[in-house]
């Protein structure tokens, strides 16, 4: 398939097309950039854009030529060794200043750090877990140590984030297009089975915020890996439109498996695995949104709540990608939301109720929405009033009981084209893997 | 206080092949010039006007507007390399001498 191109992108999106096609070996790459932006402008002066641009779009169709630019050469183990002299303000400046952090001040990833890490893990540090979109970065384990060292963890906690950063290199978590996105998208990562208590995971009272130190310091160190080696580096290539704190600490939270109601499912288990196994779940998402019902007595009522709150167009799945009707949504229960649901509902009636009365008439879709041709396919005929659902089944809800006391819940929807993720969580002399597997990569049991 | 620090470079290395890039046409003239839009809003504003000056500008050229041509290449986010090579094909099916594709919001 040899076909000549020419690429035209907004100013303001340039960066992260050059980067993009950088990172897939196109050293050079004929783009056309136009005055930023195409969308929502008037299509007079959309034109007038087109014009001024076509003689550029000309030549690169016909004249343009690559330079003599190289990619680079080195191995990815050991990494390189570096020496600096200086106090540890003087070492977080000059990391900071060599794009090395986030801007948060981190420890210093010594040897001996470093090396005291990966012995939470029986994976050898050579093993290269993947390549870190968008910049490509090759992530061993030795790296995933030194980010690790970086961000506080503990070596006790190296298994959990190493089946999460798993989990983000699944290419069916699209992580590229996450990480890359004008949407406020962060990882979220949850854990469940006996992990979280083995090493201290919080999953009740405020676990997703502040003084948890094992869900801190891996949602930093997981930051760390996604900016430092894959390069999702705000303003470009991530190109946020606000960004969020969790660009700093992704969601990291433990599920409250004590507090599930009799008969429902932990994450975990509605995810294939077994209860008994340790296992970290991973998506994408965008900011939740938060379900502040302190009133309601009786499950309809609570319904009556979320059909208000969200709907598909919580996602830009609903007027913009089609697929995302397809995709798993988290809805984070807290656990007196779970108590009263629980009461008279069981955890497949509340999801089937839940994709009942979330919806959306087809009239909220903006006139320009494309794709929906294929939604028509999907769903069938519809007319302006035609309530379209968040998913096209019920099962695409995924339940996790999610915090401790107070009526509040959180619901969780995925970027376009990013899949809900599962990675079982392998422990140095668990049950999670062998060292025969751990050589031959940590790929154990996922979905 | 002021100390001499051993460390890691966190930042790794990045190893791709180097993509080559196919050759370009000298000329558009006699060519069949596809036009992609990806479904951002008013890509197709753009390469309308684009299609209009192609079919003013040079002569003779056939010039097909892929998202009419087959719709299933409107995709924003193609989520993978498999879809994005799947479109890939789809887009080189048409046996176009150039694609210009028009990007971004």
């Amino acid at each position: 398939m040899q076909v000549p191109t020419v690429t035209v992108v907004t100013s303001e999106l340039a960066g992260l097309g050059k980067d993009t096609a950088l990172s897939q070996g196109a050293v050079d790459c004929p783009f056309v950039v136009v005055p930023h932006p195409l969308g929502m402008a008037p299509a007079e002066e959309v034109r007038k854009k087109s014009e001024r641009a076509f003689p550029e779009i000309l030549e690169m169709g016909t004249g343009w030529k690559p330079g003599k630019k190289s990619l680079p050469t080195k191995a990815a183990y050991p990494a390189e060794r570096i020496t600096l002299e200086g106090s540890l303000h003087d070492l977080n400046r000059t990391f900071f200043d060599a794009g090395w952090s986030l801007g948060l001040p981190v420890e210093p990833p010594t040897t001996e750090r470093v090396a005291e890490m990966l012995t939470g893990t029986i994976l050898p540090p050579h093993t290269v877990l993947g390549a870190v979109p968008p910049r490509m970065g090759l992530l061993t384990v030795e790296l995933v140590a030194a980010h690790a060292a970086m961000a506080g963890c503990r070596p006790e906690y190296m298994p959990v984030l190493i089946a999460a950063l798993e989990a983000m290199l699944d290419p069916r978590a699209n992580w590229r297009g996450a990480a890359t996105t004008t949407g406020t998208t962060a990882a979220l990562i949850v854990v469940n089975g006996p992990i979280i208590k083995e090493i201290g995971i919080a999953s009740s009272q405020g676990a997703a915020g502040a003084d948890h130190h094992a869900n801190v310091s891996i949602g930093y160190a997981f930051n760390l890996v996604a900016d430092v080696v894959g390069g999702a580096k705000s303003p470009s290539p991530d190109k946020s439109t606000l960004g969020a704190p969790s660009d700093c600490v992704a969601w990291v939270f433990g599920e409250n498996e004590d507090a599930l109601p009799e008969g429902w499912q932990p994450l975990h288990v509605q995810r294939g695995f077994k209860k008994n196994e340790s296992v970290v779940t991973f998506m994408p998402t965008y900011p939740p949104v938060e379900n502040i019902d302190h009133w309601s007595t009786t499950p309809e009522e609570h319904l009556t709540w979320w059909a208000h709150l969200v709907s598909p167009l919580t996602a830009v799945g609903g007027p913009c990608e089609v697929s995302q009707i397809e995709q798993a949504y988290i809805i984070g229960v807290g656990p007196e939301h779970a108590s009263l649901v629980a009461g008279k509902w069981s955890q497949n009636t509340f999801k089937t109720r839940f994709w009942e009365a979330v919806r959306a008439p087809l009239s909220a879709w903006p006139k320009g929405a494309p794709h929906l041709d294929v939604l028509k396919n999907k769903l069938g005929p519809m007319k302006r009033d035609t309530r379209i659902p968040v998913t096209l089944a019920p099962e695409q809800f995924l339940t996790v009981i999610a915090g401790g006391a107070g009526k509040h819940s959180h619901y969780f929807a995925p970027f376009p084209r990013c899949s809900v993720v599962s990675k079982r969580v392998g422990r140095p002399g668990g049950s999670g893997q062998t060292a025969k597997a751990a050589s031959r990569k940590q790929r154990g049991h996922q979905h | 206080m002021k100390q001499t620090w051993e460390l890691v470079n966190p930042e790794g290395v990045v190893k791709v092949e180097r993509l080559r890039l196919s050759k370009r046409p000298t000329t558009l003239e006699g060519k069949t010039v596809v036009l992609r839009w990806n479904g951002k809003p008013n890509g197709d504003v753009f390469l309308d006007r684009v299609a209009a000056m192609l079919s003013r500008e040079v002569k003779p050229v056939r010039v097909i507007k892929a998202w009419e041509a087959v719709p299933e290449t409107i995709e924003p986010i193609s989520g993978s390399q498999e879809l994005s090579l799947a479109l890939m094909r789809k887009l080189a099916a048409l046996k176009p001498d150039l694609v210009i594709g028009a990007q971004g919001d």
